[in-house]
């Protein structure tokens, strides 16, 4: 088999595996957010730990090591183009903020969690571990649109990272209201 | 129209995929678990992430795969490695939508009545086997279809 498509290949499969655990730990927030029960909220921070194991983590690297490589074997330099920027940089952004700031809060709510399942109500602080995720499906959004549009221009691709920051800033706010109002009912 | 069918479908098999393996990762979670509660739970989960992950994203992947068609329409039978795939994703949106699906909601439903029984029923995991085999089936075919699209391999007659 020829380098590129393996390459290729890999690079797609870091990308679907990596999105697929940010949606499904979205997911599991957005129960933990509903529940008033420390089981149920054991039970997501629970599944949250396992789809950052099993899936963010690996796509992560995937995408870690074929990138730089389907960089060299294009003959890419790495300022060679926005999209390029875009993507690579929202990566190492994504990869940092996700191995310091979320990694220390899901360990903590999954700590926390561990040992309020005996509880019978949760409490609101308990819960702010959260928020850090928001930020990573926009910035994944947008690491995509780098990718498959390769916009020529810097205009975009700030556009693309401006639209990312809002679409996070709209997530904080109203998922946990939303999801307070849905307890609520 | 081929750009934004591109980002879609590559949108669509993120939740597609996404949803699946995540369902498989939690079962994996409580793999061995006899617990009929936490069974339940787990299963109230799986219904979720399918509702709002597997299922839609199958949607978007049938839809953006017909406009990349629709645009692709005079080379669509040029390539045998496409033909193959279109196969392949017609399969798996026939095992998804009208097997698996259904089977999700019942094996769910079956969960519920272990739970308030305190015990796993025998018809649960009979259905649950049903449900692992057409699962199983299903993800190969998709890797298939993901693989036949990334490396476009030439498909050559024996």
């Amino acid at each position: 088999m020829e380098l590129y498509p393996l390459l290729r290949l890999l690079h797609f499969a870091g990308f679907i595996s990596l999105g697929g655990g940010l949606l499904a730990v979205f997911a599991s927030e957005w129960r933990a957010y509903r529940t008033d029960g420390a089981m149920a909220f054991a039970e997501a921070a629970r599944y949250t730990a396992a789809f950052y194991q099993t899936m963010v983590l690996p796509g992560a690297i995937l995408i870690g090591v074929s990138g730089p490589l389907l960089m060299r074997h294009l003959g890419l330099g790495i300022f060679d183009a926005p999209w390029l920027v875009g993507m690579w940089g929202l990566f190492v952004f994504e990869f940092l903020e996700g191995n310091t700031v979320t990694r220390i809060q899901f360990r903590r709510t999954l700590r926390l969690s561990q040992a309020l399942v005996r509880s019978t109500s949760l409490a609101e602080e308990e819960r702010l571990g959260q928020i850090a995720h928001f930020l990573d499906i926009p910035l994944f959004s947008a690491i995509i649109y780098c990718g498959v549009m390769r916009p020529s221009h810097w205009g975009p691709v700030g556009t693309a990272i401006g639209i990312g920051l809002i679409m996070a800033g709209l997530l904080t706010v109203l998922v946990p209201r939303m999801a307070r109002r849905r307890r609520s009912d | 129209m081929k750009t934004i069918g591109k980002v879609l479908h590559l949108s669509g098999l993120i939740m597609f995929i996404g949803g699946i393996v995540s369902s498989i990762a939690m079962n994996h979670v409580t793999l061995k678990s006899e617990d009929a509660a936490l069974v339940y739970h787990q299963r109230l989960f799986v219904s979720e992430i399918t509702s709002v992950l597997t299922i839609p994203g199958m949607w978007i992947l049938i839809i953006s795969g017909g406009l990349m068609a629709f645009a692709e329409r005079s080379r669509l039978f040029g390539h045998r490695w496409l033909i193959a795939k279109l196969l392949l994703a017609s399969a798996v949106v026939i095992n998804g939508a009208f097997i698996l699906t259904p089977l999700v909601d019942q094996v769910t439903a079956l969960a519920e009545q272990s739970s308030s029984q305190g015990h796993l029923l025998r018809s649960y995991v009979t259905l649950k086997a049903e449900e692992d085999l057409y699962g199983t089936l299903n993800f190969i075919m998709l890797i298939a279809a993901f693989f036949l699209a990334i490396l476009k391999p030439q498909l050559r007659r024996l």
